[in-house]
């Protein structure tokens, strides 16, 4: 039943960005196609070059905020309005319901950085810009640990650990504000979007917190003074103020997501 | 085994109780009527039945299971809204509900939609709310469940669609399925079913046979209900 | 015949009685097939339990019988029929003879008046 849960959330969004995935592959050939001749470019080709340049920047930023924006309003649609009748009379349980929206989320989260990453490539014309990225790693990373020390790789490590988790947190909010709100009699979208607001401030006062001690454990910082020598120590130090911040980064999100869970299962309060 | 039990019944929204300590069972091979006015907690017991809602008090067991993925496999439930996706096409949605629904016929709801003139390739989008409706109620009515809820099932339809969809509720008609119809159009249903169940205010203040009212008071249940309601 | 049903009697009653006039008037003729009863229902738009509560009230009067597999008949028994006809003749005569009361006739009277107007 998840399976066809995702195959019906993908379903219901995926024109969406097939336009938008047209519109940026069109966008970066045509300017491509016209940086090409840049040396014999009139006035006229090079205004054009730019527009086309504009067009494709634009859509790049857009298909970006898309996955979420569909992804939010996809959720709402569909478990909290009148489509609600349909999806939670489905002979299966809510939890497969909200999984395979957070599923169909990384899925267009993936595709699009895949069509961008190809995008990219035919815009600046370095077309296997990908391939030789995964050919060089190796050097790239010895000259990273030769430039900013052996601290760089956890760090990055870690980015790129938030960067993967980064959907699950944003979504793991929302989840649990539309939950919430839809206790509410009155004013679900109301309610959840204060909600929303309520969580991300808690959450940011908790990671400044949560920052703070960190720092003030490691050995960056000993009786309030700044101690650190030299830079790449100051690396080591903060990839492990951030081991720490993982924490919070990681559990509280699944809190979230399982509190929702629970409150859509038991409370569910359709309108 | 009833085809459904509910004990205690309880649902408020608020201050607001909708449904008061509602108690009965239901057998299977009964079309039901659920009469009363806007507000009186039918639709509330309902979507409880389905699923939609949760109950503060009490519960409420189909075929001897409590409501969840299991009674969502064996229950049928029209609501009164267009719940359905405006970019799907009919056949799209009745692919859907075939993914979905092991007891769904596809083949009934392609004919069924023949007979009602409905094309199974437009986009709910462009068709009318009679006809989404219409549609709507295809879909339940293809299912093979145990328990249909009807929420005003003839409500916006013409007369000629209202007799068809009264004729496919008869024609559904199995001894180990129920149907519960919630409606204003008593006259019109009267004949079909086999019980009734006023509730005012959240309760249930009448659940009798439709031939036992008539026995007892000598008139039809529309006209008792227009006494037991009078504004 | 259509079937029409008004509020005043428990529809199984009121298919009861048109039943007995469909046999009476010769629509129903003696020994034929019924439809089974879901059909009969859906025709007469009324709900199966009640239509078989009239059918099986109508096979306890005598009126239609059942064999096992085969379906429900229309009796065959002549005598039965026309006791029927018979039965449904008094009543009209009593609605006559008392809707005639209304007007002020008496038995007599009324029975003038229908002589009258049968021309005999």
């Amino acid at each position: 039943m998840l399976g066809k849960a995702i195959k019906y959330d993908i379903l219901a969004q995926y024109k969406s960005f097939c336009v938008v995935y047209a519109g940026i592959i069109i966008s970066s050939i045509f300017f491509r196609i016209l940086d090409s001749f840049s040396d014999n470019l009139g006035r006229v080709g090079k205004v054009m070059s730019s527009v086309i340049g504009s067009i494709f920047t634009i859509l790049v930023i857009a298909s970006i905020f898309m996955v979420f924006i569909l992804a939010v309003t996809r959720f709402y649609k569909n478990l909290m309005r009148d489509e609600g009748y349909l999806t939670h009379t489905l002979p299966m349980p809510t939890w497969q319901l909200i999984l395979s929206k957070l599923i169909t989320a990384y899925i267009f989260t993936i595709a699009t950085i895949i069509i961008l990453g190809f995008a990219f490539g035919i815009f600046s014309g370095e077309y296997l810009w990908l391939f030789e990225l995964i050919e060089q790693s190796s050097y790239i990373k010895s000259e990273m640990i030769a430039e900013a020390g052996p601290g760089i790789i956890p760090l990055i490590r870690i980015g790129l650990i938030y960067a993967v988790l980064a959907p699950f947190t944003f979504l793991s909010q929302v989840y649990f504000s539309f939950s919430i709100g839809n206790l509410s009699n009155k004013n679900k979208l109301g309610f959840s979007i204060l909600t929303y607001f309520g969580v991300n401030c808690v959450n940011q006062i908790l990671g400044f917190i949560f920052i703070s001690i960190g720092a003030f454990n490691s050995n960056l910082i000993t009786n309030s003074v700044y101690t650190a020598t030299d830079d790449k120590a100051v690396l080591s130090e903060l990839s492990s103020i951030f081991n720490g911040y993982m924490i919070l980064f990681l559990l509280v999100p699944i809190a979230l997501y399982i509190l929702a869970n629970y409150i859509f299962t038991k409370k569910l309060n359709l309108e | 085994m009833s085809i459904a039990v509910c004990r205690n019944l309880t649902k408020r929204y608020g201050h607001i109780t909708a449904l008061k300590n509602i108690n009965l069972e239901i057998e299977g091979g009964k079309i039901i009527g659920l009469l009363g006015p806007n507000g009186s907690g039918k639709t509330t017991l309902i979507k409880l039945m389905s699923g939609i809602l949760t109950p503060d008090e009490g519960d409420a067991l189909i075929c001897d299971e409590k409501i969840g993925v299991n009674t969502k496999k064996i229950v049928s439930y029209l609501p009164e809204r267009t719940y359905l996706n405006d970019w799907m096409r009919a056949k799209d949605i009745i692919n859907m509900f075939s993914d979905f629904y092991r007891d769904f016929k596809a083949d009934t709801a392609y004919e069924m939609l023949k007979k009602l003139n409905i094309n199974a390739d437009d986009r709910l989008k462009t068709m009318s709310k009679g006809t989404r409706e219409k549609v709507q109620l295809v879909l339940v009515m293809s299912r093979e469940a145990k328990l249909y809820l009807l929420d005003e099932p003839i409500g916006g339809v013409d007369p000629a669609a209202r007799d068809y969809i009264l004729k496919t509720i008869l024609n559904n008609y199995s001894e180990d399925a129920s149907v519960i119809i919630s409606t204003h159009l008593i006259s019109d249903i009267e004949p079909v079913l086999d019980d009734v169940i006023f509730i005012k205010e959240g309760n249930m203040v009448l659940h009798s046979t439709v031939d036992e009212i008539r026995e007892k008071n000598n008139k039809s249940v529309d006209a008792l209900f227009r006494e037991v309601f009078a504004c | 015949m259509p079937w029409v049903f008004d509020d005043s009697t428990p529809i199984y009653q009121q298919i009861i009685e048109q039943v007995k006039l469909r046999i009476a008037i010769g629509e129903y003729r003696a020994g034929d097939k019924l439809l089974p009863v879901r059909e009969l229902a859906s025709e007469a738009e009324v709900n199966p339990n009640t239509m078989q509560k009239a059918l099986a009230e109508l096979e306890r009067d005598g009126l239609l019988y059942s064999q096992r597999t085969a379906g429900r008949f229309i009796t065959e028994n002549q005598n039965s029929i026309e006791g029927l006809k018979t039965s449904l003749a008094v009543e009209r005569a009593k609605a006559y003879l008392s809707r005639m009361e209304m007007l002020g006739y008496d038995n007599r009277g009324a029975l003038e008046e229908l002589r009258k107007f049968i021309g005999g």
